[in-house]
């Protein structure tokens, strides 16, 4: 079951030995052999599953690319109703805070969806991972509430984020996919974030701007708060 | 006695135009010579290319790696990395080996990370000391007055801690270096708590103006190559005072194959693949100096065999491709809680580390405590970054709590990255692949790579000793311990590939003499880092300048006086 428009077989060798790569890691540290069938119904967890992939042939962006100009050289991959999904999805990570936009503000989703579409092989493989948990997510908010993930309530949407967003607890083995691709998702959508600029505003990051010159050095206040810490830590002289 | 290419009259051929040869065009051109240089790669002005003030988010995937740009979008890496298109190289079975290029004019000196640490008299004479390798054929005194000279061309900011591993530079040579910042002041304290010294690095840094290049303004990251000049490149240096001189043709996109000699021994010429044209050139030569890099001046040595001369021109030793070496290389990184929550301030600096640990073992090898003979230092991180998409890695859980953790973790992670000496051994080397060529029909290098028990060693020491200075600093190590054979990076990765047309003081066992000059064609010189007898810790530019200045002004000398 594909989400994705036009959802064919991936062409590129990579990205088949990557599934079958998958395939087998999953199969091996879950109770569940991949690819088997299980009875579902409403108290049964819907299967991991990988979708099968549209292949992505466009050009990257080559060895000499314009960096005062950077244009990205790929087509987007999500449909609206993905979008809808990843913004939600992501917001609930990042929250707006004050006067701080939440993720999807900020611009992530747009981001994510260049990531996923790249024609490079670290993307290709969270593309599949990315994909797959969309698509199990989705498939989870209809088992459990008949409805798609993006219109359940904040409650029944935390509960399900509840349920593989915390890697160190021991989840069931059948879920280690979905586990994995929260990990993933968390990773690309808190990067994407706080290197954006209300991302750095937030997080306080001071510099990328000439300073004529010596090199300042630290403030007052930091060379005080060292000095904490180091009397604490016994170093101090 | 001169000849003519595309109306310019010259006296000598330069292959490469990185820190060798841009070095060796500046040293001739200035005495008087004509210069003409080949470049293998693109024409590139810093100036009008360099990405100074762009920021991840305008960079497609936030500027991360990929195998188009495998340091990064905004990397100063023209048509190259560990792969360039068109131009393979080949590993043989069981081993494992990088190879860093870049198509460029300037080469890799447009992105290096410029730190510039003399060797010492122990470097220079590991051999007499340990009976490992072998002797450079001088000391450091003789070199020592070429190495202040070249910094002060080049603008080198650093102190003089007057440490055994780091000889002094001569007064007024170094630029101030800049403050350290928080992170290498809480590590300096538990490195010293620990008997390890914590110094200012030396890096090709300008802090003061020097001639028409601008001081740092303490901003932008140096691999990207630095549009106002302060961090050192030959772009914005060597090679234009070296064309101001009017004396320097620089031929770019020419991929030189061969240099061809006669039958008294003398190189005639050489031979390169037009890239725009794809046509082979040759062209006739007084002189030739080859500084295409260490495994590229090798290859093309070696690539010049001829019915008389099946294993390579300048080969009577059997040593061109031989003793390849790399530094070492290993990183530790860990959190430390007593960083958390700090007070932001700017702590771009110089973009790299303003503080390092230098070697500090020579006494305990000396009483034979150390496994290992050769030493190594830490290059340490730890600041508030430029945010990109690392910072992930801080993440958990979700909503405001992830985000408080991101706040409170941001610039409190450090490492440290271990580059060491290896020493040559037979197991690596480089020869020419029978089968493959290059897309210009060139036999490319197959290299042959094995670490020995001297170098695993090391690492072993090095990854104790710096997860106790993060366990000092309060800290713990983030990664599960690894043995020396995980961690150890691969040869080639740390892009300090050297050796492959050693010097030496005995034709029999090295390729040139102490002067650069190949023993066995008088008008052939190497002058890159393929002469390096020996490949100390200190990481490679600085002396190859430094024996470039040096062995291209004797050059020049011998033209003027028609000696060459």
């Amino acid at each position: 079951m594909s989400r994705l428009p036009g959802g064919r077989e991936g062409k590129s060798g990579l990205t088949r030995r990557e599934s079958l790569r998958r395939a087998a890691l999953f199969a091996a540290s879950s109770t569940l052999p991949y690819g088997c069938t299980i009875a579902t119904g409403p108290d049964a967890a819907s299967l991991w599953s990988w979708p099968r992939m549209p292949p992505v042939s466009a050009p990257g962006y080559g060895t000499d690319p314009d960096l005062i100009h950077p244009a990205v050289t790929w087509p987007n991959t999500f449909d609206a109703k993905t979008r809808t999904l990843v913004a939600v999805l992501a917001d609930i990570l990042i929250p707006a805070e004050g006067d701080i936009p939440g993720a999807s503000q900020a611009g992530v989703v747009d981001v994510l969806d260049e990531w996923i579409s790249a024609p490079y092989p670290e993307q290709h493989a969270d593309r599949q991972l990315l994909l797959a948990g969309f698509d199990w997510l989705e498939r989870e908010a209809q088992r459990q509430h008949d409805a798609a993930f993006a219109a359940l309530t904040r409650r029944d949407q935390l509960s399900l984020v509840d349920a593989i967003a915390f890697p160190e607890r021991a989840y069931p083995p059948h879920l280690a996919g979905a586990v994995q691709f929260m990990a993933r998702f968390r990773f690309l959508v808190t990067g994407m974030f706080y290197s954006s600029p209300e991302g750095i505003r937030e997080l306080g990051y001071i510099g990328n701007q000439p300073v004529a010159g010596d090199y300042p050095g630290p403030t007052e206040e930091a060379l005080i708060h060292l000095q904490e810490q180091l009397d604490r830590l016994g170093l101090g002289t | 006695m001169s000849h003519v290419y595309q109306g310019f009259h010259y006296d000598a051929v330069v292959v490469g135009s990185g820190a060798g040869g841009a070095m060796a065009a500046y040293m001739l051109t200035r005495s008087g010579m004509r210069v003409l240089m080949l470049e293998a790669g693109r024409d590139y002005d810093p100036v009008r290319e360099t990405p100074m003030f762009q920021t991840n988010a305008q960079a497609p995937l936030r500027g991360a790696p990929t195998p188009d740009k495998p340091f990064g979008f905004y990397d100063a890496t023209v048509n190259g990395g560990w792969q360039v298109p068109g131009e393979p190289y080949t590993v043989a079975d069981g081993s494992e080996f990088l190879w860093w290029r870049a198509r460029m004019l300037g080469g890799r000196t447009n992105h290096w990370g410029r730190f510039s640490l003399r060797f010492s008299h122990h470097d220079f004479k590991g051999f007499s000391r340990d009976g490992h390798g072998a002797d450079w054929p001088f000391e450091y005194a003789d070199i020592a007055p070429w190495y202040d000279e070249t910094e002060r061309l080049v603008g080198v900011c650093g102190d003089n801690p007057g440490i055994e591993d780091m000889p002094d530079s001569g007064p007024g040579v170094l630029h101030k270096p800049p403050k350290p910042r928080i992170p290498e002041l809480l590590m300096a304290a538990a490195a010293k708590k620990l008997g390890i010294p914590m110094v200012p690095m030396r890096r090709a840094i300008l802090t003061r103006p020097v001639d028409d290049r601008q001081p740092c303004f303490w901003a932008t990251n140096c691999g990207k190559g630095c549009s106002i000049g302060a961090a050192f490149q030959t772009t914005t240096s060597l090679l234009p005072m070296a064309k101001a001189t009017g004396r320097l043709q620089i031929v770019t996109d020419a991929m030189v194959r061969s240099v061809h000699i006669k039958g008294d021994g003398r190189a005639t010429g050489v031979s390169f693949i037009n890239r725009r044209t794809r046509q082979l050139e040759t062209l006739p030569a007084r002189v030739v100096a080859l500084a295409a890099s260490a495994c590229e001046s090798a290859r093309i040595l070696l690539n010049s065999r001829t019915d008389a001369l099946p294993d390579g021109i300048a080969n009577s030793s059997g040593q061109v491709g031989r003793n390849l070496m790399d530094s070492t290389g290993a990183a530790v990184s860990g959190y430390v809680p007593a960083l958390e929550n700090r007070p932001r301030y700017n702590e771009d600096g110089h973009t790299a580390n303003h503080l390092f640990i230098p070697w500090w073992g020579y006494d305990a090898q000396a009483r034979g405590e150390l496994n290992f003979p050769r030493g190594y230092h830490f290059e340490v991180g730890g600041a508030f970054p430029q945010p990109g998409l690392g910072i992930g890695f801080s993440a958990a859980g979700y909503g405001a709590e992830l985000k408080a953790r991101v706040r409170r973790r941001y610039g409190a992670s450090v490492n440290l990255s271990l580059r060491g000496e290896m020493l040559p051994n037979t197991n690596c080397f480089m020869e020419i692949d029978p089968q493959v060529n290059d897309q210009w029909g060139i036999p490319v290098p197959r290299f042959h790579w094995r670490w020995s028990e001297h170098e695993l060693n090391q690492v072993r020491h090095g990854m104790t000793t710096a997860r106790k200075i993060i366990e000092t600093m309060g800290g713990h190590v983030d990664e599960p311990d690894r043995s020396p054979e995980q961690a150890i990076k691969k040869g080639g990765e740390i892009i300090h590939e050297v050796g492959t047309t050693r010097m030496g003081t005995d034709r029999r066992t090295s390729v040139t003499n102490e002067w650069g000059q190949t023993w066995d064609v008088p008008n052939l010189f190497i002058l890159d880092g393929g002469v390096f007898v020996s490949n100390p810790h200190k990481n490679c530019t600085l002396t190859l300048m430094t024996l470039a200045m040096r062995n291209a002004d004797r050059l020049a000398r011998a033209m003027q006086r028609g000696v060459v």
